[in-house]
């Protein structure tokens, strides 16, 4: 496994009112082809932050990334773009669309006019998430599961090399959340995409990461790393009673509680 | 039957309409009130089957020109306003108190200068209308424009869209319900403009009709052409509604 999207040292502040907010103080993070990764951190210690430098939304002040063996410019360009998929805080659904043209809208903006071709990718994005037979809803007609579902396919239609997420499954409730955590673990599964998930959720991280990194309060950095040396089949069978998962669950609990006591400068 | 029904939403205003009807009947008729102030809902009626053939229609049809040319100018004209001044910062902050000035301002009052400089010309008429509606359609357009959900536009960035493109594919749509209202807004507009501009143009149309009616003490044709250009206001209202309610179907 190769390292796929690498970040070094990369650095952003804000201007907050009269000065600078330092939000990334030098994030290293490497990913590898096809590993799900999950990132952890106290709200506002710079994950949407992150994961916005990561998908091109904003530029970073410094520091290098190498996506796919190419080095971009201050911000990520559309090149790139069009290798990743990306699933928002909010389900982020464009409400005047059905589902179907939802799903289809980045293949629209990527220029692929070939419309037999794209409804074939469609409704296999569709069928993936579980929501063929709704593509014709809008997304005012659907419950907060199956929005958040629809944007999963919206992010997978292009054929993506890499899914970010950004607290998917945050504003839905503990049953449809771990419904949804199954269903995105099959999809990395049968899909082999390489995934990153911020969550601040230790059962989720550890239930889908194969790798959790922990970010320390802003001005953040990666201050912790921990291995899920779990397969796939130990994942979907009794994870709840699997001592290394019991384990790490504890470890993870302890590193989480530290970071409360904001890190000194 | 339920309260939201089709036929509850339909029948209700007609019957409020009757009843008023019958109001303005039994005001008339208990207060014996002069024929030459208000006359009977009949008498109004009668005029206006008796003086359809020779004047009323043909004011009609003066009047829908008008409004129909002097609004199908201003709405993509109101629209096109927006949609640059949206693009530049400065240009909203400076334009936003200028249209609402604009729109605020009577446009029939110019009449008096314009006559000074072209004569009376029958497009005077339709430039009343479009003065008045093209800021008002601007404005809301403009409003609707400027807001859009940061989330949404981190969509756009995300996918690497051109500027014109997330214009046309979230910001547009996204400022449907507030283009609508603007266009609503200009069909009320419309039709006071196109009857203030008959008022001071003359030459026709269902505005000079009223005028020349009551100057002449014919208050009951003078009712009659008030309740056509009623009627043609409405119609305007209306038809952008049954439109509204194709497009915008996600609210
Ligand atoms: N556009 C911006 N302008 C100014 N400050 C910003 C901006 N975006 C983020 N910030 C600041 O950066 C910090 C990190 O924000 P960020 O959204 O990355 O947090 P987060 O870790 O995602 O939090 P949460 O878990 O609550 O989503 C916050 O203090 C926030 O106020
Ligand atoms: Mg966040």
């Amino acid at each position: 496994m190769s390292d796929f999207y690498t970040l070094t040292g990369i650095k952003k502040s804000f201007e907050g009112k009269g000065e600078l907010i330092h939000v990334l103080d030098g994030i290293d993070l490497s990913i590898r082809e096809k590993e799900f990764v999950c990132i952890m951190g106290n709200s506002g210690c710079g994950k949407s932050t992150l994961i916005k430098i990561m998908e091109g939304i904003i530029p970073r002040d410094g520091g290098e990334i190498i996506f796919d063996g190419i080095s971009p410019g201050k911000q990520v360009s559309k090149e790139l773009q069009k290798k990743m998929g990306i699933v928002f805080q909010g389900d982020n659904l464009l409400e005047w669309l059905t589902v179907y043209k939802n799903v289809e809208l980045p293949l629209k903006v990527f220029g692929q006019k070939d419309k037999a071709e794209n409804k074939a990718k469609v409704m296999e994005a569709l069928e993936l998430v579980g929501l063929q037979n709704y593509w014709d809803c809008i997304p005012r007609e659907l419950s907060g599961g199956m929005r958040q579902r629809t944007s999963i396919a919206r992010a997978l239609v292009s054929d993506p090399d890499i899914l970010m997420l950004d607290q998917p499954f945050g504003a839905l409730d503990a049953i449809t959340r771990k419904t949804l955590n199954q269903e995105l673990l099959r999809i990395w599964h049968t899909t082999q995409k390489t995934c990153v998930m911020i969550t601040n959720n230790e059962n989720e991280a550890l239930y889908l990461g194969g790798r959790v990194l922990v970010m320390s309060n802003s001005p953040s950095r990666i201050v912790h790393e921990i291995e899920v040396p779990l397969t796939y089949e130990e994942r979907v069978n009794n994870l709840a009673l699997n001592p290394i998962y019991l384990k790490l669950r504890t470890e993870l609990a302890r590193i989480v509680r530290s970071l409360d006591t904001p890190r000194q400068n | 039957m339920k309260i939201n029904s089709k036929a509850v939403n339909i029948c209700a205003p007609i019957i409020v309409i009757i009843l008023l009807i019958i109001l303005w009947q039994i005001i008339c008729t208990v207060t014996n009130i002069s024929f030459h102030v208000l006359p009977k809902p009949g008498e109004v009626g009668t005029a206006l089957v008796e003086n359809f053939r020779g004047t009323i229609l043909l004011d009609t049809m003066a009047s829908v020109k008008v409004m129909l040319i002097g609004y199908c100018i201003a709405v993509p004209l109101g629209f096109v306003i927006a949609a640059i001044s949206s693009q530049f910062t400065l240009a909203v902050r400076s334009i936003m108190p200028v249209l609402i000035i604009l729109m605020l301002t009577p446009m029939a009052t110019l009449v008096p200068i314009f006559k000074l400089f072209w004569g009376v010309d029958p497009t005077l008429k339709i430039l009343i209308v479009v003065l008045q509606c093209t800021p008002v359609i601007a404005v809301n357009s403009l409003s609707g424009f400027i807001y859009v959900p940061e989330a949404k536009k981190e969509l756009m960035r995300a996918l690497g869209c051109r500027k014109w493109e997330s214009f046309f594919r979230v910001t547009v749509p996204n400022a449907m319900p507030q283009i609508f209202t603007g266009l609503k807004l200009g069909c009320i507009l419309c039709t006071i403009a196109a009857m203030s501009a008959d008022i001071s143009v003359g030459q026709g149309g269902l505005g000079y009709r009223i005028q020349v009616a009551s100057s002449l003490s014919a208050t009951d044709l003078a009712y009659a052409a008030i309740v056509v250009a009623a009627i043609l206001g409405v119609a305007l209202y209306m038809i952008v509604s049954v439109i509204e309610s194709r497009i915008v179907t996600w609210k």
